[in-house]
């Protein structure tokens, strides 16, 4: 299994450039549309932005102050075929989104359930 | 009545290989039929005692008299150890200075993942490195991977890195008096995905099939590990793996919270649950909780801008929360002062039980508009992949000139914002006969389609598409129905039916509408039953 961490611009660029690689389709039928994973995606998971130092909330819990975030946005991608995202692939130490029963940093290809404390 | 070609559950759930037997019947003799499941990922389930329980499919024990009753297939790491076994333990004693310890050799298939079990006595070791180790030497040395360094139990997933692979126990020992012990340990091959997922959540056996989900909650059971917001005068006390969780084991975190002006709205104990909310969007909250006072408890749950108040009483219950969020807002549940905004509420003194903590993304960034089973997190978001099923090359199954569609179904939702069908076709979505949750609340619908074109299609709305229903769909030239728990809600006498019907999917043949629900039983049928049939067959 592969799992490929991605970080783009925009949303709309992520979904272009995963679209245009064929890992899942737009499919609309009878006026209902859906994305269709394709061709080996086992899912595709829109992280969104990432926080790089936290927003602070008042006593309601609304925000007091904005987050900071790291550039773009990024996405998880679980395929069991490869890929070449170039330059939009990207090698984190402290993921902050994983796959049940991955381990928590599991990246790459070749990924199996791994070392992982349960 | 004729025999069902092909079934799935009824009663008869079982799994071989990582497949689901669905079967056919002649007699009191079955025959398997294996359905493909995909999921990549971990899944849970209720198991038949009721407990929650991750989907695992263990092989035997690798590990020869790993529960301490001989130390035969052990053998000495280091040359200065002396063997023995004390109290149905494993022990390695140091008789000389320097390293010490035991190991066994293990025949692993580097493309399978294992599960190790263990629990070790390191009290008496050196104070040094004593540790439970898996390596590709026998002294343990090379290629470590350290599995524990405590005394207690530790459970471990490995994908071994060579075939010949050492287990063992070590110490850097100072003098003779040193020892270490194995209480037992064990290493079983492991499969986690690609397994279906057999629920007793409501007390009988029903296929469990459910969409991607994330849960966003970074700490699920260990709560402690998450943040707090705390004013005023009062306590917020929490204790991690304290009693037993819903999954049998002692995982699950006390709470003990207290506030002393109920008055005060800035007078609060809340447990942060994080940044999970955003504006607009619907996401379900859900967790276990107990009391542990012996009375029943109210515990505030709040966002912006609306609150819920849950009473726990002494026995677990889930508690699911659709929250629709007025802002990028976290999750709070405690108790907090004040009347009259959505953030007050809930008991002053508190002392409550919580384990599985959830609130879920549907992994597009999306919402969620009901609760699914539990996804574990430790530390960072995890996302459980969608559940699919199919079986191709059963041509011999399905008669493409007549026959019936059967299901016992409980869809997740009234309301689903994706169609969810199950069909008879021919790998495309062009010839199909199908049985579907349309987006329309509570709405089903039935479909017959030849070259593209629909033969027939009706639609019907029923009381309550989440309760278990009936549904058969006949299927003959020019003679259509659908029955829906005894009663025929449609027919059709004109149309065609496809040809080269070859395959079962829980989607429309093309990857699309992919089904999510609870299925009891579904049955194929080669020949169009009689109404008579139908409304016995449907009838709850």
């Amino acid at each position: 299994m592969n799992i490929y961490k991605l970080q783009y611009t925009d949303k709309a660029t992520g979904d272009a450039d995963l679209l245009s690689k064929g890992t899942y389709e737009v499919v609309t039928e009878e006026g209902v549309t859906q994305d269709v994973y394709r061709n080996g995606t086992q899912a595709i998971v829109y992280i969104g932005k990432i926080v790089e130092i936290p927003a602070t909330y008042d006593d309601e819990g609304h925000e007091i102050t904005l987050p900071v975030y790291y550039d773009g946005v990024f996405y998880d991608l679980m395929t069991t075929e490869e890929f070449d995202f170039g330059i939009n692939e990207i090698f984190p130490v402290d993921c902050v989104h994983s796959f049940a029963g991955y381990e928590k940093n599991a990246e790459g290809t070749d990924i199996d359930p791994e070392l992982e404390e349960i | 009545m004729a025999n069902p070609s092909l079934q799935i559950g009824n009663g008869k759930f079982a799994i071989k290989e990582n497949d689901l037997l669905g079967y056919s019947s002649s007699g009191t003799r079955f025959f398997p039929i294996p359905i493909t499941m995909t999921r990549a990922t971990l899944g849970t389930r209720v198991n038949p005692s009721g407990l929650i329980e991750d989907v695992e499919l263990l092989g035997s024990e690798e590990v020869e008299n790993g529960d301490g009753s001989s130390t035969t297939g052990w053998d000495l790491a280091y040359a200065n150890t002396t063997l023995s076994i004390n109290n149905n333990n494993l022990r390695a004693t140091a008789n000389g200075s320097g390293a010490y310890g035991l190991s066994q050799d293990l025949s692993l298939d580097t493309n399978k993942q294992y599960i190790i079990k263990a629990t070790i006595n390191v009290d008496n070791a050196s104070g040094g490195a004593a540790n439970l180790r898996i390596a590709t030497n026998s002294n343990l040395s090379s290629n470590v991977t350290t599995l524990s360094s405590t005394t207690g139990t530790t459970t471990t997933i490995l994908s071994p890195s060579a075939t010949t692979m050492y287990i063992g126990i070590v110490d850097t020992a100072n003098d003779s008096s040193n020892y270490v012990e194995i209480d037992n340990i064990s290493v079983k091959e492991y499969t986690i995905d690609g397994l279906a997922r057999v629920d007793y959540t409501d007390g009988t056996a029903s296929l469990l099939v459910e969409p991607q989900r994330t849960n966003l909650i970074t700490y699920s059971e260990s709560i402690s590990n998450l943040s707090s917001t705390t004013n005023g005068t009062g306590t917020l006390t929490i204790t991690d793996n304290y009693t037993d969780s819903p999954q049998g084991l002692q995982n699950a975190s006390r709470v003990q919270m207290s506030i002393v002006d109920t008055n005060d709205t800035n007078n609060y104990r809340l447990i942060n649950a994080g940044s999970v909310m955003i504006t607009g969007v619907t996401r379900e909250i859900s967790f276990y909780a107990k009391s542990l006072t012996g009375s029943n408890q109210d515990v505030l749950v709040y966002w912006s801008y609306d609150q819920q108040i849950v009473t726990l009483t002494n026995d677990w219950q889930r508690f699911k929360i659709s929250a629709t969020s007025g802002n990028s807002s976290k999750v709070f549940i405690g108790t907090r002062g004040g009347s009259g905004s959505y953030f007050s509420g809930g008991d002053a003194n508190l002392d409550f039980a919580l384990w599985g903590l959830q609130v879920e993304d549907d992994g597009s960034g999306g919402g969620s508009s009901y609760a699914t089973s539990y996804i574990k997190t430790q530390g960072s978001s995890v996302t459980r992949n969608q559940d699919e099923y199919t079986k191709t090359g059963i041509s011999d199954k399905i008669n493409s000139e007549e026959g019936v569609l059967f299901l016992e179904v409980a869809y997740l939702t009234q309301t689903s914002p994706t169609i969810k069908e199950i069909s008879l076709n021919d790998g495309t979505n062009s010839n199909r006969v199908a049985l579907r949750l349309n987006t329309t609340t509570n709405q089903i619908r039935a479909i017959v389609r030849v070259g593209g074109s629909n033969q027939f299609t009706v639609q019907n709305t029923i009381s309550n598409v989440t309760n278990y229903n009936k549904i058969a769909l006949k299927y003959k030239e020019n003679d259509f129905a659908l029955w829906v728990n005894g009663v025929e809600l449609d027919t059709d006498t004109s149309g065609s039916i496809p040809s080269g019907l070859n395959q079962l999917d829980f989607d429309e043949g093309n990857g699309a509408s992919v089904f999510c629900g609870k299925v009891k039983q579904l049955q194929v049928f080669k020949t169009a039953l009689s109404d008579s049939e139908l409304a016995t067959l449907t009838t709850i």
